[in-house]
């Protein structure tokens, strides 16, 4: 590993060593309606064919040997911009650019559009912009983000109403969902139906499955990194949505004259309200609904300098008599981008997250019970990226993160008297430092390469606790504790994470590349139920819990077609190796439990597949197919006669197709379809009889021995734009769409029970969470 | 996990789309293995001890019963009980005299069970229970649900946790003699609160006192109510929270399934032939009401 970081400096060293006798071009490439910087956005100098690409807050930068050149700016769905460049000196360039007008009709381009997913290095990601998302269908007329991520290659769900998503195999705690930066440890609202992220602040989404570079890190399986609108610096905006289930309103203004802008989004779902008066008695004071407000602020104080400030609150609120249940997340994040001379370009962001929960039962101060639970995370992240030249790009930075665990705070109270269950907090530091190059060598190869150096420290005040050696697959023994006072080292971790990429051009059109990474991942979500519970704990790493360490090959071949690159394919295969996997012992207590270290199991994983990707961004029929054929598999020693198991997300099938059509410049109408094979279930094989009750009985001690039926759904939408007016200062739209078209009883999954009436009977019972063909009608207005 | 799972149950209600069918499934048999039902209690009556096999999960008839084999308990006194073959088949049963019980606190049981060749042994501690003071109801016009409109009953009882070790009670209620015995009725304890410990010398918390009646219940004037306060080891309390939640596990938060303990052992550690079940000793008590 030494060798290794040597041997990266040294390079450094030299690459800095030649970069003399250039002058840069360097600036933000925005969207002239509205001040919006454009991520991915490209510069190519046409007489030497050298280019850049803007960086997620819209920077450039590119150097040039002194020359007269012409600059031509592109980014899909906008009318490309061409200037004439005397370069003499380093020049700041700021370029807005246009939205093509027709959007939907093919979009000219230039010879030089680089088709940026054949020419990138990066492989294994999906990126999605808003206005995808926005076409396609959702449950009750609602877009959203994480339903739009389950339909892309190597992504999956246990089923509808689970949170969260499965990346090649990996459980939903082993993705980083960020939100501006800041880590969101619950990404659903009302269990899994809708997301947190209020589509009308978003502006961008990207998922990394692979390859991931090296200033990301923290999370086994994949980032998802949401970007919020900066909002229009140019006039003010109003978006809004009035729907079946919730309304949403956003606004968005210019500050001081356009040297900076805001966005405020929030939404309020109200399906108890509606349900009022259809429920009598106690029922009437059920509560059941979720909100949140999302905002973002940025200022220019002059073109070297920008601030942002972003926030997210968000809760869903349950309850009813004697009953009272609620969770959401809390994020903040302060960003300051500073431009050191034309190449250097650093970006410092402080993060605040809080993800927490209430549960409380008891209408009366004598009998009562009240728990709570939260995580916090404090962060900072300087992040510097160093246009050296044309030919490389270095990234460096570091980022450390304090964590406090809350994992129960709870009180009972019966008769008057209180009792104290609570569980103890935790506290943790996780620091990584790393640097990453991107460079091109010669005109057909491209590399990434970097690595990432991870250290974490399990800190008091807090107590440690020592188990006994047991059979695998039984409760471990508590053996002794020993104390720690407030901020001492419990257990130190320290990982180095090689993260390397390269692609390599074959012809115009196509490329094949291929990375590798390690990554590791130090906190880990307690959860032993089909989809995860709002009530899941977030824990450390401890002396007990190691961290979770993947190791992940892929290999891509892209290719696009059809005129103008009409067509984009891609097919992967990667090859995944998960080290230290959290299992549970038989019927483990998971919950406010002190001694849960003494249940848990850790096992390895696998997982491999392939994923077919054919996509057609641009005309009037746009959509994609996606096939993944894959495995995800577990071993662990006291599960399943210690042989291999699927994982509970094993899908060996999975084909989405999501397309729209552009029937009229005011008429768009889109469909999707999914299909996946049966996630895994244990299914009994006998029946004990004991005290009258009949208990299914495994007797092989096989896990995930059987599938339930396999999945599929088609969902429609049509969205008709009302006819504009001279006089009508807004814009409005409407979307109607059918979830579950056919309406297919899919499997959520299948158990087993004694009959209601007659015990003695036994019966497996499908159950399925969305039964029926779902309406859902939404108005949408902009002005 | 028992709170756990009321709140599941409370979220499934709440999907109103969302619907269960019963479908077949083919499944595999596996190896038939005995069966042994042991909970003895402290009262005077015939204790009963039952042996049965493994049956094919949608055998759909009872378990095949076990007969022939040589079934007793002793305690470290030296005490032997025998059990003897009763007229229903199966059935292993030991009759007391007047006054006599089984039951010593805190003395420690084995049950032995010799069939077909092989011997099998179990290990139960006697623990005891705090009296019941009183079981009371309360009669209330339902707003909602089967009873709507009508008089439905509320019960509750009360008891206080044994000050000291760690206690496990299983609160057993039946109406008109007859067992509450669904497996979403199971009611059990420990220390008077819900599992987690920390609540000693407590009085038995609200939601396990009413859980005695279930809502949307039958009862009519001039039932009786009956709870029975019974003492199970540590571990007895951990194998029947298994049975709950193997019983009860479905929905969207199904944990994965996994089979339930036992303490049954074969003396023979040698022997492939293994067996399944549960043997508690423990002491009850008893009390109730009469709706008027």
């Amino acid at each position: 590993m030494k060798k290794i970081s040597i041997l990266i400096i040294f390079s450094f060293c030299f690459l800095i060593g030649y970069a003399q006798e250039k002058v840069t071009i360097s600036g933000y490439l925005k969207d002239a309606s509205n001040g919006e910087v454009l991520i991915g956005a490209t510069v190519v100098a046409t007489e030497s064919g050298e280019g850049a690409v803007a960086n997620v807050y819209g920077f450039y930068s590119l150097s040039l040997p002194k020359n007269e050149y012409t600059i031509v700016v592109n980014y899909i769905g906008y009318e490309t911009v061409t200037k004439k460049v005397s370069l003499t000196q380093n020049v700041t360039l700021n370029i807005e650019l246009k939205e093509s007008k027709q959007v939907l009709e093919e979009v000219v381009v230039s010879a030089n559009q680089p088709d940026a997913n054949v020419k990138n290095v990066e492989m294994s990601v999906n990126e999605l912009d808003i206005k995808t998302i926005q076409k396609m269908p959702a449950f009750l007329g609602e877009v959203d983000v994480i339903k739009s991520i389950q339909m892309l290659p190597g992504v999956s769900t246990v089923g509808e109403g689970a949170s969260g998503f499965n990346v090649r195999g990996g459980g939903i705690d082993q993705n980083l969902i960020l939100l501006d930066e800041a880590p969101v440890f619950n990404s659903s609202h009302l269990l899994g139906f809708f997301s947190v992220f209020n589509p009308d602040a978003v502006k961008d989404v990207k998922l990394i499955k692979g390859g991931i570079p090296a200033e990301y890190g923290g999370r086994v399986s994949s980032i998802l990194d949401v970007r919020m609108k900066d909002g229009n610096n140019k006039k003010l905006e109003v978006n809004g949505g009035l729907g079946l289930i919730f309304s949403r309103l956003s606004i968005e203004a210019p500050i001081n004259k356009g040297k900076g802008s805001f966005i405020i989004a929030g939404r309020r779902s109200y399906i108890d309200v509606v349900a009022k008066p259809f429920l009598k008695g106690d029922l009437k004071n059920t509560q059941l609904n979720f909100y949140d407000l999302t905002a973002k602020a940025n200022y220019s104080i002059n073109d070297k300098n920008r601030i942002f400030l972003s926030g997210y609150f968000g809760r869903d609120v349950l309850g009813g008599i004697g009953f009272k249940f609620n969770w959401g997340n809390a994020t903040g994040t302060l960003r300051w981008n500073h431009i050191f001379g034309s190449k250097l370009f650093l970006n410092t962001s402080l993060i605040y997250s809080n993800y927490d929960y209430l549960l409380a039962f008891g209408d009366n101060d004598k009998d009562a019970f009240e728990w709570k639970s939260k995580i916090i995370t404090y962060s900072i992240k300087p992040e510097f990226s160093y246009f050296l030249n044309s030919k490389n790009t270095i990234r460096f930075g570091l980022q450390t993160s304090y964590y406090n665990f809350v994992p129960g705070t709870a009180i009972a109270t019966s008769g008057g008297r209180k009792t104290n269950i609570t569980v103890a907090d935790k506290y943790s530091l996780e620091s990584a430092i790393y640097v990453s190059n991107e460079q091109k060598v010669g005109s057909f190869l491209l590399f990434q390469y970097g690595l990432r150096y991870s250290n974490y420290n399990y800190l008091g005040n807090g107590k440690a606790y020592f188990y006994k050696d047991t059979t695998a697959g039984l409760k471990k023994e508590l053996d002794y504790t020993t104390s720690y006072s407030k901020n001492e080292v419990i257990k130190t971790y320290f990982n180095f994470e090689p993260r390397a990429a390269v692609k390599m051009d074959v012809g115009f059109k196509s490329s094949i590349k291929a990375s590798y990474c390690r990554v590791t991942q130090y906190l880990h979500l307690i959860s032993n139920t089909t989809a995860s519970v709002p009530l899941d704990v977030w824990t450390s790493s401890t002396n007990n819990i190691k961290p979770q360490i993947a190791d992940q090959y892929a290999l891509g071949y892209f290719h696009n077609f059809g005129k103008n690159s009409m067509f984009e394919a891609s097919a992967e295969v990667y090859y995944k190796q998960l080290q230290n996997q959290l299992d549970y012992i038989n019927n483990a207590n998971l919950l406010l439990n002190e001694y849960l270290e003494g249940e848990l199991l850790t096992g390895k994983g696998r997982a491999y597949g392939i994923e077919f990707f054919l996509k057609k961004e641009k005309g009037k029929f746009n959509g994609w197919l996606s096939y993944t054929l894959a495995r995800t598999e577990r071993k662990v020693v006291g599960v399943n006669l210690d042989k291999w198991f699927p994982n509970r997300f094993d899908k060996l099938h999975n084909v989405n197709l999501v397309t729209s059509y552009d029937v009229r410049n005011r008429l768009t109408l889109s469909a999707n379809f999914a299909f996946a094979t049966g996630t895994p279930a244990t299914f009994p094989t006998n029946r004990i009889e004991v005290q009258g009750y009949v208990i299914p009985h495994n007797s092989e001690e096989r896990r995930n021995n059987y599938r339930i039926p396999a999945y599929h759904r088609l969902d429609i939408s049509a969205t008709l734009k009302l006819k504009k007016k001279e006089n009508r200062k807004w814009e409005g739209s409407w979307v109607f769409s059918v979830y579950n078209v056919y309406n297919n009883q899919n499997a959520f999954s299948v158990f087993f029970r004694q009959n209601k009436d007659t015990p003695t009977i036994t019966e497996a019972v499908r159950y399925t969470i969305i039964g029926a063909p779902i309406p859902g009608v939404s108005f949408n207005f902009k002005f | 996990m028992k709170l756990h799972n009321c709140l599941i149950l409370f979220f499934i209600a709440l999907f109103s789309s969302s619907c269960e069918k019963v479908i077949p499934v083919k499944l595999d048999e596996g190896t038939s293995q005995l069966t042994v039902d042991a909970f003895i209690d402290s009262d005077v009556k015939p204790q009963k001890i039952r042996l049965t096999t493994t049956g094919g999960y949608f055998d759909n008839v009872p378990n095949k019963y076990v007969t022939g084999a040589i079934v007793k308990i002793t305690d470290n006194e030296g005490r032997i009980f025998n059990f003897s073959e009763s007229a229903t088949k199966g059935d292993y049963i030991w009759n007391p005299l007047i006054t006599d019980t089984l039951v010593k606190i805190f003395n420690t049981y084995t049950l032995s069970v010799t069939t077909a060749g092989e011997h099998f042994q179990a290990l139960s501690v006697a623990y005891p229970v705090p009296k019941i003071d009183s079981v009371t109801y309360l009669a209330k016009v339902a707003s909602s649900g089967i009873n709507k409109g009508k008089v439905e009953y509320t019960g509750s009882f009360y008891a206080t946790d044994i000050v000291g070790m760690p206690n496990f009670y299983w609160v057993k209620s039946y109406n008109n003699n007859t067992f509450y015995d669904k497996p979403e009725n199971l009611n059990l304890s420990q220390d008077g609160a819900f599992a987690g410990g920390g609540t000693d010398g407590l009085l038995f918390i609200s939601p396990i006192r009413e859980a005695i009646i279930p809502r949307e219940n039958k009862i009519k004037m001039n039932d009786s109510i009956t709870v029975n306060l019974y003492a199970l080891t540590p571990e007895t309390y951990n194998f029947l929270n298994e049975l709950f939640s193997q019983t009860t596990n479905s929905g969207l938060f199904a944990t994965p399934p996994s089979n339930v303990s036992t303490n049954i052992r074969n003396v023979n550690p040698n022997s492939t032939t293994k067996a399944i079940g549960w043997f508690n000793v423990g002491q009850i008590k008893t009390n109730g009401v009469r709706i008027k």
